[in-house]
């Protein structure tokens, strides 16, 4: 089944698909926030991981997210692959950015994956 | 006595097939050697051993080599680098594979610098002798050279000092906050012979790299490889666009553990009279892209 991501505060929600990283799910549908290389090198786009479990196909430094990090609740986006629901959290000084079909897209794909 | 250019980065990356495969395949580099965990890659148009070298484990900058133009150049700056107060350590030969003798040091920056006279000479793809304009086989970009790096640092003027008074290079572009007396310098653009600039540095954490560069024949072929650059959907950070900064036609990109690299096509010659151009912080916008004049808000925070 497909496993549905919700940025907070915003609540955009959406489902991705099987091994796709987080950030990608949601550039997928038009949404995107302040991230830096893509690569899991710069950790510009770290956000909190407030509930749901996620796993790191590739591996990612430990200068950029290290294991007390991790521990904190802290995960890296670009590299992170959800394995159940997950609920992130922008950082307080940012926005989520929609675009114009952002809505509707992730509307559409979680009617399709049963999740509405 | 004078240094000559970058001649080779030492880089580290989080997984080695990823980055051979990108370095390769969509940069157009030639491996030179693979030795455990490591690879050394040179571009086309490079005669010495290798001007990268990639080894698996993290991600960001191990060190930068710089050749001088002649063996005795070596204990000329030697020299000059201890009477700045920068303690430097002689390198023997191959202490850095394919390198000669040299001088490692830290920079006031804080990045590792090595210095060296000789590399092995391994020719260009093209060969010496009545060579063609490019090789027919090049895959992706097909980057010719390696050109230059812009590093962090918290302290420009002392990593400008340092460039200038032990190294002999010349700032070619310098910016600074304001033009008032009290101005404050945010970064420098340096070169040692002819280039737009062979080193800058940018405000920001010691130590960390913001890119380095290959340079390019023209716009042209920043537009191609820009058109590889998505095909192979690399993570694009900043451009096309045309500095203000250095007249540069660029593209910013990183690799696949999240190094950032620059092509670079255009800029201008320098001269040991050249006059430095001054920038100030409210036009950044325009020195960094100056058709657009939108500034990424990322552009100068990542590193690595």
């Amino acid at each position: 089944m497909s496993k549905v991501i919700t940025i907070l505060p915003e609540a955009a929600r959406f489902p991705a698909q099987p091994g796709e990283t987080l950030l990608q799910a949601a550039y997928r549908y038009g949404l995107s926030y302040t991230v830096g290389c893509r690569e899991g090198g710069c950790g510009a786009c770290l956000l909190e991981l407030v509930s749901g479990e996620v796993e790191y196909l590739k591996t990612v430094a430990q200068s950029v997210l290290s294991d007390q990090d991790r521990a904190r609740g802290v995960c890296l986006p670009c590299r992170a692959v959800p394995i159940t629901d997950v609920v992130i959290r922008l950082n307080p000084s940012d926005r989520l950015k929609r675009g114009y079909f952002s809505d509707s897209l992730a509307r559409r794909a979680l009617k399709k994956a049963g999740r509405t | 006595m004078s240094v000559m250019r970058l001649g080779y980065l030492h880089i580290r990356v989080t997984n080695l097939a990823d980055a051979k495969r990108f370095y390769v395949d969509t940069l157009g580099m030639q491996v030179v050697l693979e030795q455990g965990k490591k690879i050394y890659l040179k571009c086309w148009d490079e005669w010495d051993h290798h001007s990268l070298m990639i080894e698996e484990g993290g991600v960001g900058v191990i060190k930068l080599g710089y050749k001088v133009a002649k063996p005795e150049d070596l204990a000329y700056f030697e020299k000059r680098i201890e009477a700045f107060g920068v303690s430097t350590a002689r390198m023997s030969v191959g202490e850095t594979l394919g390198v000669g003798e040299g001088l490692r040091f830290i920079i006031p920056s804080g990045h590792t610098l090595e210095l060296y006279h000789h590399m092995e000479f391994t020719d260009t793809a093209v060969g010496l002798i009545n060579p063609p304009l490019f090789p027919r086989n090049l895959a992706g970009v097909g980057v010719p050279r390696l050109d230059h790096c812009l590093l962090k640092t918290d302290n420009i003027p002392l990593a400008e000092r340092f460039f200038i008074e032990a190294l002999d290079f010349k700032p070619a572009e310098r910016l600074v906050s304001d033009l008032s007396s009290d101005g404050e310098l945010l970064g420098t653009w340096l070169f040692c012979q002819h280039k737009t600039h062979d080193i800058a540095f940018v405000a920001g954490e010691k130590g960390r790299i913001h890119h380095w560069g290959y340079k390019l024949e023209g716009w042209d072929a920043i537009r191609h490889a820009g058109s590889i650059l998505s095909m192979d959907d690399v993570s694009v950070g900043y451009g096309p666009e045309i500095h203000g900064l250095s007249r540069g036609e660029t593209i910013y990109f990183f690799d696949p553990a999240g190094n950032r690299m620059e092509v670079f096509a255009g800029g201008y010659e320098t001269y040991p009279d050249f006059p430095t151009i001054t920038w100030t912080a409210d036009q950044l916008p325009r020195a960094v892209g100056y058709i657009s004049r939108e500034l990424k808000e990322n552009h100068f925070t990542v590193d690595t």
